[in-house]
């Protein structure tokens, strides 16, 4: 009696956790909450527990920004459920089968035989339980779009055009997201702006798009003579993604917008915002895409001598010696941490995609054309 | 080749209708209400001195009747060849044909709303007569939902204007009812400026007889407050805290924004408002309308420019939009700055609801950061307090940037009556960095797992030496478990031992752990997020002013020390909620052993 009073009090502190985590947005706060519930069942050896809350953290996880908290949570689950799938369903996992193959390419550390492999399993996986290889190609493209394998990753769109849309697949209107990103990567703006059409007349929404669509386009709509649709996407999105460490990227694609329209003020001040996010983000792909941006940002400051400034947060990563005012300097340091980034993933993937991100960064101050907000 | 015409079935696309385009029956009402509108709108560019008003009937109520409703207006009318050219071509919208010259007046836009009556009605009956063509005839339209209809000119007198009838459907029923209908008369058309007169037997009334209060004058403010409340109250079912009017001419809007009495759910934001369009209700939802923060709030608004997307829930991102959003920020931010200015408890009560959104709002402005910090409550090691409170008690702000590490410090920090700030909740990392900028005299310092023990006292010289080989032993045995030894003295005094991770190192225990249960595939690819440098191990710090580990100091078994440290070390995971690896495990129970070997006599 006492023993059985005793695991109820834990497993009531879990759901109290839980419904907490629930309060709350997706972000940090929700996956520290949700973690801890997960290491209380885990201290108390329930598994039945683990598996449930685990299910939660890999959502938060995924839509707060922390592939890798998903990852590893996943893992668990997999191991769990191929155990013992009567007491382990393994119904969930396949719907998030397709967020941890994307997570992985996202960490330079995992190599590309084992994001192969587990392309292979999840094929294999959805093989088994009879479901349609239509999100299975899907994914498989936008693991090869972060890589930056883009004849691959059109072959498999081609694949997925093929193949009839299941209940597993991504939604409409993340499906036409991705087809906005893989024509932009292969350079064809007039068919990413045609994909986009869709979501861009409100018809397609969900909790992701339009606001990374929105992000994706602002450069090249301004290349593409159309500065004002830019402007309005720049408005609209930055409304969309607040300050979310799930959406590091599309700030900071935000933020390149503000800084080679020469809107430095504003550049800076979303900067700002998000600096404590760049900080606690774990996502080295995303780290990379603000590094970018931040070292432009950093060169503008220095390049326009405004007398615009950062404030570095407490703690914030900078090395010693460096004058945290020397925006040169600065602009430098943060290229070459973005480089080293680079050459991690270009090393794991193969090619020189990453690189090649660089080298449009370093075009970018070229391109600084004022644009009035 | 002969050429063809498609077929259209009439049913099948006004069951495509009702299940798509709209929400439920009830709309066929808004729709006739929207066409009658119109149809004043329109006759007044001809007659501007004509008083527009619309007659609502319900027939036929009670028990073995079949209801029926009437709804009549004095607008512009057809003709017979208008009827057929716009009452019965689907899609086509007589407000696009010339003389409505600007369709940006009318409320209707897709041609397709008279269509809705057949999701309630078998038939529509339609009498009209037009008022730009004193010769024309009054008309009579008759319409099957099977795709038939008649047209015939009528021989009697009929006043220029439109009147619409309708039979219930046997299952539609519960739309025709008088009280239904007068509910959802007032639901769409409570704003409208055309007097809405409804009749039922005996019954009659108008139903949007006073303009709504914040269009109306009142003598005070506090009575216009009154007002406001009470047709909140009338309209949402909810004693609201406040009222805000929203009304500027230059931006198109009028209407309030009620504050709510309690905080609502997160799936809730951004809902359950009362939007119109020209008078005309249009939606509960308000995507795009207010401030992402302004989630405190349930407004009732009409606006006349801007623009509703197809589905009704947002507006259309536009310059226009922008000025509106940003006006109902600015009437919210002043009544805030009001608040704190002139009604601290208010403000107080405020807070304890909507301390969120207000954050939220402060992480956005500067200069409404400035005002309110010192008001909103944060998250401490002693207890939730405002951050007025913290600074005055404390000169430097100490805070845990996330919520994971603050969990596991606040109680020992508060025994050593530290007072730690919870930053990890989404925006008070973002407030907390406008501190130096705001209060010059506050320094700012993080706090991490490892520096906590910082704070804790050091041990004297003597105290050291005396420590110093049982630290290096300690090291000894905790290196396989990547943790690190130290002697501090800390409250309370009676724990031995705190054990300390920083997140990352949880984290990576949590890699380590997965790792072990998983198959090769997963272990493979989990091997790509691991860390092994010592940054992120625990650490494990004594505690000298326990007894007992005063007592371990001078034991002179190194065998039995070992145990001691090996269970305190486990018992420290224990009581952090670490789960124990194989190997902690092993260590638990092989310690537990041996004290229970102690324990009995030897043989």
């Amino acid at each position: 009696m006492a023993r059985k009073k005793k695991a109820a009090e834990y497993v009531q502190r879990v759901y109290a956790l839980c419904d907490a985590a629930w309060d709350l947005d997706y972000g940090p706060a929700q996956v520290a909450l949700l973690e801890e519930a997960v290491h209380i069942a885990d201290a108390h050896n329930d598994a039945d527990l683990g598996y449930e809350v685990r299910q939660y953290l890999i959502d938060s996880a995924t839509f707060g920004g922390c592939p890798d908290i998903a990852l590893v949570a996943f893992a668990w689950c997999v191991s769990r459920a191929d155990e013992d799938a009567q007491r382990f369903d393994p119904e969930p996992l396949y719907w998030k089968y397709k967020w941890i193959a994307t997570a992985a390419p996202k960490f330079p550390t995992i190599p590309r035989e084992h994001i192969d492999q587990l392309l292979a399993d999840m094929h294999q996986r959805y093989v088994a339980a009879g479901i349609g290889l239509h999100p299975f190609y899907q994914t498989r493209r936008n693991v090869y779009l972060y890589m930056g394998n883009i004849a691959a990753a059109q072959q498999d769109h081609e694949q997925v055009l093929r193949h009839e849309s299941n209940p597993m697949s991504d939604c409409t209107a993340c499906e036409q997201d991705s087809a906005v990103r893989l024509h932009l990567e292969a350079g064809n703006f007039v068919e990413a702006e045609a994909a986009a059409q869709p979501i861009l007349e409100k018809r397609l929404r969900c909790a992701e798009v339009p606001h990374r669509t929105y992000a994706m386009l602002l450069l090249p709509l301004l290349e593409n003579n159309a500065p004002e649709l830019a402007k309005s996407y720049h408005r609209a999105g930055l409304r969309l993604i607040k300050v979310q460490l799930n959406f590091l990227q599309e700030a900071a694609l935000h933020i390149l917008f503000l800084t080679i329209t020469d809107n430095l003020t504003s550049a800076v001040r979303l900067t700002q915002r998000y600096l404590p996010i760049y900080m606690a983000s774990r996502c080295p792909a995303w780290r990379f895409d603000f590094e970018r941006v931040l070292s432009f940002v950093c060169q503008r400051l220095a390049q326009t001598s405004s007398p615009l400034r950062l404030r570095w947060p407490d703690n914030f990563p900078l090395p010693e010696g460096l004058d945290p005012r020397d925006y040169l300097s600065l602009a430098q340091h943060f290229r070459s941490q973005a480089q080293l980034l680079a050459q991690a993933f270009d090393a794991r993937n193969g090619n020189s995609y990453f690189h090649s991100l660089l080298a449009q960064r370093d075009a970018w101050p070229q391109r600084v054309r004022p644009l009035p907000l | 080749m002969a050429q063809h015409k498609f077929q259209v079935h009439l049913r099948g696309i006004i069951d495509l209708l009702s299940e798509h385009l709209y929400s439920g029956p009830e709309v066929y009402l808004r729709e006739l209400l929207q066409n009658a509108i119109d149809a004043i709108t329109a006759r007044q560019k001809y007659e501007p001195e004509v008083r527009g008003e619309v007659v609502i009937e319900c027939h036929g109520q009670g028990p073995g009747r079949s209801p029926t409703l009437s709804l009549r207006d004095n607008g512009i009318g057809l003709t017979a060849e208008e009827v057929h050219h716009f009452l019965a071509t689907i899609g086509r919208s007589s407000k696009t044909a010339d003389h409505w010259s600007q369709p940006a007046d009318f409320l209707g836009q897709f041609g397709i709303g008279i269509l809705s009556c057949f999701v309630v009605s078998e038939e529509i009956v339609v009498l009209t007569r037009s008022a730009r063509d004193a010769s024309a005839a009054p008309v009579e339209w008759r319409a099957r939902a099977d795709g038939t209809y008649t047209v015939r000119e009528l021989e009697r007198e009929l006043p220029p204007g439109t009147q619409v009838w309708l039979t219930a459907r046997p299952d539609r029923e519960r739309w025709f009812t008088a009280e239904e209908v007068r509910r959802l008369v007032k639901h769409y058309g409570g704003l409208l400026p055309v007097p809405l007169h409804f009749q039922a037997g005996r019954l009659q009334e108008i139903l949007n007889g006073d303009p709504p209060p914040w269009r109306q004058r009142y003598a005070t403010a506090a009575e216009q407050q009154r007002a406001l409340l009470a047709y909140g109250r009338e309209v949402f079912g909810v004693s609201f805290l406040d009222a805000v009017p929203l009304s500027s001419e230059a931006e198109g809007v009028d209407g309030v924004a009620y504050i709510l009495p309690f905080t609502p759910p997160h799936s809730a934001r951004h809902k359950g408002h009362r939007i119109y369009l020209k008078n005309m209700f249009l939606s509960e939802t308000a995507d795009n309308l207010l401030p992402e923060w302004a989630f405190f709030v349930r407004v009732i608004l009409n606006t006349t420019t801007l623009r509703p997307t197809a589905s009704r829930e947002s507006f259309v991102e536009n310059d226009q939009l922008v000025a509106v959003r940003n006006f109902i920020g600015n009437c919210l931010r002043r009544y805030l700055v009001q608040l704190a200015e002139q009604k601290p408890e208010k403000l107080g009560q405020f807070i304890q609801l909507h301390h969120r959104a207000l954050k939220a709002l402060a992480a956005e402005d500067d200069d409404f950061c400035a005002i309110i910090l010192d008001h909103l409550p944060f998250e401490t090691s002693l207890g939730t307090m405002t951050f007025g409170e913290y600074r005055q008690s404390y000169p430097v702000v100490r805070y845990v940037p996330d919520v994971d590490t603050f969990r596991q410090l606040a109680s020992v920090a508060a025994a050593q009556n530290l007072c730690l700030l919870n930053a990890g909740y989404v925006y008070d990392l973002d407030l907390l960095t406008r501190v130096p900028d705001l209060f010059p005299d506050l320094s700012l310092e993080e706090i991490h797992s490892d520096t906590l023990t910082q704070e804790f006292d050091e041990l004297t010289v003597e105290e050291q030496a005396q420590c110093e080989p049982f630290l290096r032993q300690a090291e000894k045995i905790l290196r396989p478990f990547r943790c690190r030894a130290e002697a501090k003295k800390f409250q309370p005094e009676e724990l031995p031992v705190l054990y300390s991770i920083s997140r990352e190192g949880r984290f990576q225990r949590q890699v380590e752990h997965t790792r072990a249960l998983s198959s090769k595939l997963w272990t493979d690819v989990l091997e790509g997020l691991t860390q092994r440098d010592i940054v992120h191990a625990g650490t494990l710090c004594f505690n000298l002013r326990n007894p007992l580990i005063r007592r371990l100091l001078s034991l002179q078994s190194p065998q039995r020390c070992r145990r001691f440290i090996e269970v305190l070390y486990v018992q420290a995971l224990l009581l952090g909620h670490h789960p124990l690896n194989a190997q902690e495990w092993q260590l638990l129970n092989q310690g537990l052993l041996h004290l229970l070997d102690d324990l009995l006599p030897p043989d």
